[in-house]
């Protein structure tokens, strides 16, 4: 180990932490690239809505669980659900796990919303915007810690043409020429 | 592989900030063919998960907020004493209930008091968790908002129906005529309804808790 000049550690460094830091990227990136998105989609939940109609249903002033059970008996569901909802007059909201029944009493219109969180996306969300907050905290900063490394490593890997003082400085400079760019028109 | 890992990096240290600037609008749902029945999915795992209030990191969340048409009240008017700056990194430190329904029978007595309630979530904020609504314990028609700041506390979708425990402070918000007509607009397009914004002439008063922690099941 000793006797190695500095390229080779930085080759050492950028390898190693390189090698860690793909999971993260790849999730991190994955994630970066739904929620830029969230204009246009859910990049956390695939929400299916279903609209139906069962008649009009009998009611009082105000919702119960026999009113509840006899709509999801039309609806042919069993029984269970979580909690009963009055939106308006006319209204009751029936939620069970994971799925949401809104009736309109007076004419019969069902809207069911189907809530199922997305397999890989929502987990990946769910770290890159740290919603565990906690202990994950310093692991996402260590993380940007890490790729702070790699980008300064990355760009003294070789020398000569294709390094930093040839090919290597006019890509850098790109780099760093996009969000300058950006930066300019938009703000 | 070097150079392709730097390239990686590289885009992803692009990507992080960018995910913070995406902006937040209520897509027009695209109603499915008609359907009497469905299979729901399986049962969420149990446990219970504890989410707290810290200093906010992402600063173009604000902008986000404002585009947020699922919350209507991120553009209100804080009113009177409520304007006060709250401390996140607070979280919960109460251990008494308040009733919602005491808070909804008569809010100005808890206008700017910090209070701790718990019920069962009725609607949440599908794009980025950053609302719920709490039923009423006595009158199922009724129900308290917890507004929270945009990734401070996300509330999951799946806590529907579940009983969540939110410790706030209570706010009246003024929500001007215009927002008011724009996300009554959106709900009815969402709804395939009609709607005439000329039926809304004056601004809405709103009662809410600006949440400070919760605590809901997984």
């Amino acid at each position: 180990m000793a006797g190695h000049n500095w390229r080779w550690w930085f080759h050492a460094i950028h390898r190693d932490v390189g090698y860690l830091c793909v999971g993260l990227v790849l999730i991190y990136s994955v994630s970066g690239i739904a929620v830029n998105h969230v204009a246009d989609w859910n990049p956390n939940y695939a929400i299916a809505k279903v609209n139906g109609n069962i008649g009009a249903v009998a009611h009082g002033a105000e919702v119960d669980d026999a009113l509840a059970r006899a709509v999801l008996g039309r609806l042919d569901l069993s029984p269970e659900y979580l909690t009963l909802f009055q939106p308006g007059p006319h209204q009751l909201r029936i939620v069970r796990e994971n799925h949401t029944i809104d009736v309109q009493l007076d004419t019969g219109a069902v809207r069911h919303e189907i809530v199922t969180p997305r397999p890989i996306l929502h987990p990946a969300n769910y770290l890159h915007l740290n919603h565990a907050k906690q202990i994950w905290t310093w692991v996402a900063d260590a993380f940007a810690v890490a790729l702070i490394v790699l980008a300064i490593t990355g760009m003294f890997l070789l020398r000569g043409k294709q390094g930093i003082t040839g090919r290597g400085l006019w890509l850098t400079a790109a780099g760093f020429a996009v969000p300058l760019f950006f930066l300019w028109l938009y703000l | 592989m070097n150079f392709a890992t730097t390239l990686l990096t590289m885009g992803a240290l692009l990507c992080l900030p960018a995910a913070g600037l995406a902006q937040t609008q209520d897509p027009t749902p695209q109603p499915k063919p008609v359907a009497q029945k469905e299979t729901p999915p399986a049962p969420a795992q149990q446990g219970e998960r504890v989410q707290q209030g810290e200093k906010a990191k992402d600063k173009a969340g604000e902008k986000a907020k404002d585009d947020c048409a699922n919350c209507p009240d991120a553009k209100a008017v804080p009113a009177g004493a409520t304007a006060k700056a709250v401390d996140l990194a607070k979280g919960m430190k109460l251990k008494d209930f308040t009733p919602i329904s005491d808070i909804l029978a008569a809010p100005e007595k808890f206008e700017g008091k910090r209070v701790l309630v718990k019920g069962p979530a009725v609607a949440v904020c599908e794009k980025r968790g950053c609302w719920i609504n709490l039923k009423s314990d006595k009158d199922a028609s009724k129900a308290l908002r917890v507004k929270v700041e945009d990734g401070e506390i996300v509330f999951p979708m799946t806590v529907m129906g579940k009983e969540v425990q939110a410790e706030g402070v209570v706010e009246k918000l003024v929500i001007p005529v215009e927002t008011l007509r724009e996300a009554l607009k959106k709900s009815a397009e969402a709804k395939g309804e009609t709607f005439d914004p000329a039926s809304v002439k004056e601004p809405r008063v709103v009662w809410q808790l600006k949440g400070l922690g919760a605590k809901f099941p997984k």
